[in-house]
């Protein structure tokens, strides 16, 4: 029998030179579960015999199914931990076979749910529990999106202002999120200018969502002007630039509030 | 059986195979099963198979399932496959076109798999089905146990089946934690009534590793030894014996009071001393 390497080696030599095989050349070989049958049948064999008179056309084989194609097979767990985007302890939960196996069974985050395992640990009035925790299914991802977002308030450099709700739902509308105006609740001091001292400096405001959860979000206030002379121009991405607080006394929370993914990588770089 | 194949069968002189002769003729029976369990033919994975006794296709004709045959490379006894293999074959695009040889191959994946009983995480190469099917069994230990070694067909998988079962029969598994060995061990338990001790001991070899395993334990019982070696020895022995009984006559002969050479007193001596 060839060696495994050596069969597939042999393959690829066949196909190197494309003139020779115009008929396979559309047919490329892929690495999949294949279901196939015989094109012609083979024949009958008699009670005696143990195998049928097979001829080559006997090993001429047509594809019936590529399982792999096939929509992935879903299946129970019981978590044994809070997993975040999945559920919280003790609840049962069906996820797709593959990804249950590499990313809940492998790490014992999860047991199958066996009659045995069900008894043992899934957590029957978690229903009510997890209601009076969250108003939506969908609250912690926004949270999470909010939290780390970075909201530039683009501010008139020519014209004075004073920071109001509707310049703040206007940035949100910009980066995407809509967010109606009674929602947001703004720092007790004003925010006015223009004055460049405040350029680049931040502060937060809270967000309250589905009038239960509130969020902080950090803003960053940015000065426009259309006179190209006079305009601000930073050369590094908007997460390098230093965070500092407009007030002194907000500093230790926005630094709790977390940081773009890159953030981290970029010091990492900066210091090697 | 027509009586026209019986006369094939009565005058047929059987071909010498591995059972016929030598070592492969000695091993116990508890291999020999363990073999046939192995080389049977596997479950259908590439190729729908067919239910029922008979079929009604143009005529009634019965049902005869002919395996397509499979490839195992080295690599097959590598990882645990799931009953997937090499294909080789041809292709034909329609009626007038050229068969073309074609391979079929399985996807293979670099994954971990976790054994409760050994308690180990195991790098492998396997597929999406392997997967799948330790799914269904509800952990790897099951799927191993659980399955006839003609499926599992690799040597690594046989292997670790072996060890599971050996911890399971000796009851090594978890030896610092008894509580644990316990619960394991119950939901384990079920699997050791199919077998017995000594199957388990012969289980998952190859049949080089059996004839092996064969000659280390029953050919040096049995060890054959020249004549030559059995006569020196008993002439020693017959030899040595004889020096201690002239050694004892000896001191016998010295230790009588006539016959020393010395005399105990001094013939020149006066009485008076």
């Amino acid at each position: 029998m060839l060696k495994y390497t050596q069969l597939c080696l042999n393959y690829l030599k066949s196909h190197s030179t494309l003139l020779s095989h115009q008929n396979n050349v559309l047919v490329q070989q892929s690495r999949n579960t294949y279901i196939l049958k015989r094109k012609y049948p083979a024949p009958l064999y008699k009670k005696h015999q143990r195998f049928p008179r097979m001829t080559h056309k006997h090993f001429i084989y047509e594809y019936v199914e590529n399982t792999n194609r096939r929509k992935q097979k879903k299946i129970d767990l019981v978590l044994l931990e809070d997993v975040k985007n999945v559920g919280e302890k003790g609840e049962k939960v069906s996820i797709t076979s593959q990804r249950a196996y590499e990313t809940l069974i492998l790490p014992k985050l999860a047991v199958y749910a066996t009659p045995e395992n069900l008894k043992k640990y899934l957590i029957e009035d978690e229903m009510k529990k997890k209601l009076s925790l969250n108003s939506s299914k969908f609250v912690t991802r926004t949270i999470d999106i909010l939290s780390q977002c970075y909201l530039p308030i683009t501010m008139s450099i020519e014209n004075p202002w004073t920071i109001e709700k509707w310049h703040v739902r206007v940035a949100f509308r910009n980066e995407g999120y809509i967010v109606p105006e009674d929602t947001i609740t703004l720092p007790k001091k004003t925010i006015t200018g223009p004055d460049l001292n405040i350029e680049n400096k931040e502060f937060y405001v809270i967000v309250k969502i589905n009038n239960q959860e509130e969020v902080k979000v950090r803003c960053k206030i940015h000065h426009y002007t259309s006179d190209p002379e006079n305009k601000v121009i930073y050369e590094v991405p908007f997460y390098q630039l230093p965070s500092i607080a407009i007030f002194p006394e907000d500093q230790p929370i926005l630094d709790s509030l977390p940081k773009h993914p890159l953030a981290d990588k970029i010091d990492d770089d900066l210091k090697k | 059986m027509s009586m026209k194949h019986l006369g094939e069968t009565l005058y047929h002189i059987r071909r010498p195979t591995r059972w016929t002769e030598g070592i492969g003729a000695a091993l116990p029976e508890e291999y020999k099963k363990f073999w046939k369990e192995w080389k049977r033919t596997p479950t259908a994975v590439h190729y729908i198979e067919q239910k029922g006794k008979y079929m009604i296709f143009a005529s009634r004709r019965p049902v005869q399932n002919v395996p397509l045959p499979l490839l195992y490379p080295e690599e097959f006894h590598k990882g645990i496959w799931g009953g997937e293999a090499v294909i080789q074959g041809f292709t034909k695009k329609h009626k007038y076109a050229r068969r073309y040889p074609h391979f079929w191959f399985p996807t293979l994946k670099k994954s971990v798999v976790y054994s409760e009983v050994l308690d180990k995480y195991i790098s492998i190469v396997v597929t999406n089905r392997t997967i799948d099917l330790i799914n269904e069994h509800y952990g790897f230990d099951h799927y191993l146990l659980k399955t006839p070694a003609c499926d599992l067909k690799s040597e690594l998988a046989l292997k670790i089946k072996r060890e599971i079962l050996l911890s399971l029969a000796d009851k090594t598994l978890y030896p610092d934690d008894p509580l644990k060995r316990e619960e394991i061990y119950n939901n384990y338990k079920e699997y050791l009534t199919a077998y017995t001790r000594d199957e388990i001991e012969w289980y998952g070899l190859t049949y080089k590793e059996a004839c092996k395993k064969w000659i280390k334990h029953y050919a040096e019982k049995e060890k054959v030894m020249p004549l030559k070696l059995q006569y020196r020895a008993e002439l020693i022995a017959e030899l040595e014996q004889e020096k201690s009984q002239e050694v004892e006559k000896t001191i016998f002969v010295t230790d009588n009071y006539f016959c020393r050479w010395k005399l105990p007193w001094n013939p020149f001596s006066s009485r008076s001393d």
